[in-house]
């Protein structure tokens, strides 16, 4: 393999997002008929990796060399003229038009559209990959397996020569799996250079003959797939430095707060755990994993299947996130700010208030006396630096500020129980430790949190337990005594495919 | 408290002292071009007293609006509204009190019509253009089912709409009773958006739909609610609208006037698809309009120009607005202090 040319050469790229280097000096070669996995954990730098290579972001250094060329950013057109397509988690097909006519979009066949030459493509395609898939059926009615299987066709269409599949086999069923195994391999012997990200060691060990290790946007190691083992990757991908502070918490752990029976809805199932009055309980897993999921069904905003959620000991019947809040005290602030968790548009008041305007109102009237009160209660106890709670709109706050009025907002309802879905993501580093004590204060008044969270320090630094998610179920639980990164990705990359 | 600055004040109330540029230079123009004030106060209150029925089709159209919807169907709603209520006043016009059956089932019709809008959105959730493109040809269709043929018109109707929309106030010129209704129900539109529970509902539904659906609201009851609460307003409008021409109505009465008021919420700065503004924009922009319309037909423009202008000032206004969001985005992206003096050199 030493001989071989490099069909793609990344050579020290770096690339800087406000306040975060998401990759230094990354230098990877992929070779022509191999395939090549790239592995990380949550934020390691992998997308950012891929999209470098795409030319969806352009590197702030380093050097890509694709066919004997060397540039230092791609662009999209660029990368497609070498070859190079990538198959996201999220399809990029065209879900009205057919199977052939996805492969074959942005080809010039003849002056007018021409059917039945698209038809014959797409069943060559189809046939070589010995699949069988009708190429009129249109998309929306294929499964997510064969469209898939259209996504790669439409790439091998275009002569592709370098394919990245990021997470491929997330919504695939076992069978599908195989059939996409069977695909790359046979991609590989054509003389594919084959990207594979995936967060199923399993699936690693079991199709690539190489991998790469980032963390923390840092390169770390290549391997030969057959000469490495399970715990030897994992001890790469964590081995993180842990350099975060957190700040000291004197809180009680009492009685069970909220507990879990067999919760199942949303595409996650048989969900169990308990947590406790006074405790930080960090809930982690790889993103894609139900955390989210499971916490909007405890939060009444998705449907349960089937199961239970007992709130200080008695069964709670929660319907929507009306009875989740004003009946059982439990509060969530959700992991997409912007788009679930304010109104952007709005004052920080009118946000913070927002949940309890029934307890503020008065015949339909908001009382704007009790709305300044509890906004300044809030904004004061937040700390949310603005000029002025009345007039600023939370669209001009930092992240981290508005992170705060979503916090407050949450809080105004009085819970007891909060759910913090990815408390930290993209604010600031002083803003954190704001949110670490935030989260403390409320632990040693007795409340119950609960902390979703991808980032490991994090997790490690501020949970009292730790309930780890593997596909769509529980993997496992860790008490303190136990916490080790090792132990927690192992768990959480125990692969398994939906049903 | 942050010091509000001039520009702030000025970006609110462009919209007036685009109204009062307008007002003048027609005044300007009447002078040289026809020999007579604009300024005058018969002219100033005729004016006032013929658009009070849009703005007060406006307050629906502006909850509608700030809720993140829009609606098509207004039109032939209120033509609907317009019909049955001249055929359930029949004959009994000299009646009493039957008037108040007229008026109410006039306003029930256009709340239950409104609201079926809103349930058919609430239901479905797609894009209320579409509910409402279909919903405004049956309305269309079962007023002329209803009247028995297009082009109807009723006249002497009961002398109660004459007296609720279009009596002189004798001591303030051409200022009719209509307009009196118009202040009542902008004062109630504006009170329930800015101080009841229900009204920072109607933002936060245009707002961010997600983010309510979170808090435990209903968004498809909000949903319907809000239509619900404009078809209300539509109702009244007509009523005032009846009034105002004298106690007659013809099955055109009310088609093709939702675009104008919409045109004149949008002007005004009413986000269509939510996001912001008051009943009192919707007020200017709709009172910015019917000055350029009636002072160019005061003026003897073509008819035709008319609407090339409205049409001009419209986009122009639309222009502005993108503008400025796109300024005030780009603002938001900027980092404040200097380069390190490292990049400086290099």
């Amino acid at each position: 393999m030493t001989e071989k040319v490099p069909a793609l050469s990344l050579k020290g790229i770096r690339k800087v997002f406000p306040g975060v280097v998401a990759l230094d000096n990354v230098s990877i070669d992929f070779y022509p008929g191999e395939v090549h996995a790239l592995i990380g954990e949550n934020g390691a730098g992998k997308s950012t990796f891929i999209k470098a290579i795409t030319g969806a972001h352009a590197p702030d250094g380093g050097t890509i060399t694709v066919d004997g060329e060397t540039y230092t950013a791609m662009t999209p057109a660029l990368s497609r003229q070498h070859g190079i397509e990538c198959i996201y988690q999220e399809f990029n097909l065209i879900d009205v038009l057919s199977a052939a006519e996805n492969i074959c979009y942005g080809e010039k066949l003849g002056r007018f559209v021409n059917q039945r030459k698209m038809n014959e493509i797409a069943k060559k395609i189809f046939d070589d990959f010995g699949v069988d898939i009708n190429p009129s059926t249109l998309v929306r009615d294929l499964t997510p397996g064969h469209m898939q299987i259209v996504e790669i066709a439409k790439a091998v269409s275009k002569n592709c020569k370098i394919l990245i599949l990021d997470e491929p086999t997330a919504p695939l069923s076992v069978a599908e799996v195989e059939i996409l195994f069977k695909i790359v391999n046979q991609l590989r012997d054509k003389g594919v250079a084959i990207i594979f990200i995936s967060h199923r060691l399993d699936e690693v060990f079991e199709l690539t003959d190489r991998v790469s290790i980032l963390r923390d946007g840092v390169y770390i190691t290549t391997l030969m797939t057959k000469e490495t083992n399970r715990a030897e990757l994992i001890k790469y991908m964590v081995g993180r430095e842990m350099t975060a502070t957190f700040p000291p918490r004197n809180a009680q752990i009492g009685d069970v707060a909220l507990e879990l029976k067999y919760l199942t809805g949303n595409k996650v199932k048989n969900i169990s755990f308990k947590a406790h009055h006074g405790e930080v309980l960090g809930v982690s897993g790889l993103v894609g994993a139900g955390r989210t999921e499971i916490m909007k069904v405890v939060f009444g905003a998705e449907k349960k299947q089937w199961g239970e959620v007992y709130v200080n000991g008695k069964k709670a019947d929660i319907h929507s996130p009306k009875d989740a809040m004003h009946k059982y005290g439990i509060c969530l602030i959700p992991e997409d700010r912007k788009r679930e968790g304010c109104f952007l548009m709005e004052t920080i008041s009118w946000n913070i208030v927002y949940n309890v305007l029934g307890k503020i109102s008065h015949a339909g009237f908001v009382n704007k006396k009790k709305e300044r009160e509890i906004a300044e209660f809030y904004g004061k106890a937040m700390r949310i630096k603005a000029p002025n709670l009345d007039k600023t709109k939370v669209m001009t706050l930092s992240g981290g500020n508005q992170q705060k009025v979503v916090v407050g907002k949450a809080l105004a309802t009085q819970s007891d129980i909060i759910i913090f879905d990815e408390p930290t993501r993209g604010i600031d580093v002083g803003a954190k430790y704001e949110i670490y004590e935030l989260m403390n204060q409320m632990a040693e008044e007795g409340k119950c949190v609960i902390m979703v969270t991808s980032d490991m320090e994090e997790l490690l630094g501020m949970s009292d337990r730790i309930v780890v998610f593997g596909e769509r179920c529980l993997a496992g639980e860790l008490t303190k005594d136990q916490f080790s990164q090792e132990t927690i990705l192992d768990m959480a990359s125990t692969g398994g495919a939906t049903e | 408290m942050q010091k509000k600055k001039f520009k702030d004040y000025l970006r609110e109330y462009m919209m007036v002292l685009v109204l009062i540029l307008v007002l003048i230079i027609f005044e300007i123009l009447g002078q040289t071009m026809v020999g007579r004030n604009f300024f005058d106060i018969s002219n100033l209150t005729t004016l006032i007293s013929q658009k009070a029925y849009l703005v007060i089709v406006g307050v629906g159209i502006t909850f509608i609006m700030l809720g993140g919807a829009m609606d098509l169907s207004t039109g032939y709603l209120l033509s609907t509204v317009g019909m049955v209520m001249a055929l359930v006043d029949g004959n009994k016009s000299g009646d009493g009190t039957f008037f108040l059956l007229t008026f109410l089932v006039g306003i029930a019709l256009a709340v239950v019509l409104s609201g079926f809008n809103g349930v058919m959105y609430s239901w479905l959730a797609v894009f209320p253009f579409i509910i409402t493109l279909a919903t405004q040809y049956i309305f269309q269709g079962a007023t002329y089912l209803l009247t028995g043929g297009q082009n109807k018109t009723f006249s002497k109707l009961n002398p109660a709409f004459k007296g609720l929309g279009g009596t002189p106030i004798s001591f303030l010129g051409n200022l009719k009773t209509g307009v009196i209704v118009m202040v009542i129900m902008v004062i109630i539109g504006s009170i329930i958006l800015n101080k009841t529970h229900f009204g920072r509902n109607v933002y936060a539904l245009g707002s961010n739909p997600d983010a309510v659906a979170l808090s435990g609201v209903s968004v498809a009851k909000m949903r319907i609610a809000v239509f619900a609460l404009a078809g209300l307003f539509f109702g009244i409008a007509q009523i005032i609208n009846i009034g105002n021409k004298g106690g007659s109505v013809q099955q055109s009465f009310g088609v093709g006037d939702e675009f104008t008021v919409m045109a004149g919420a949008m002007l005004g700065g009413v986000k269509m698809g939510g996001g912001g503004g008051k009943i009192s924009n919707m007020v200017v922009g709709v009172y910015l309009i019917g000055v350029l319309d009636y002072g160019m037909k005061y003026l003897n423009f073509n008819q035709y120009w008319i609407y090339v202008v409205l049409g001009i000032v419209l986009l122009a206004a639309i222009v502005l607005d993108t503008l400025q969001t796109r300024a005030a985005i780009n603002a938001a992206k900027k980092v404040s202090g200097k380069p390190p003096k490292e990049a400086q050199a290099a």
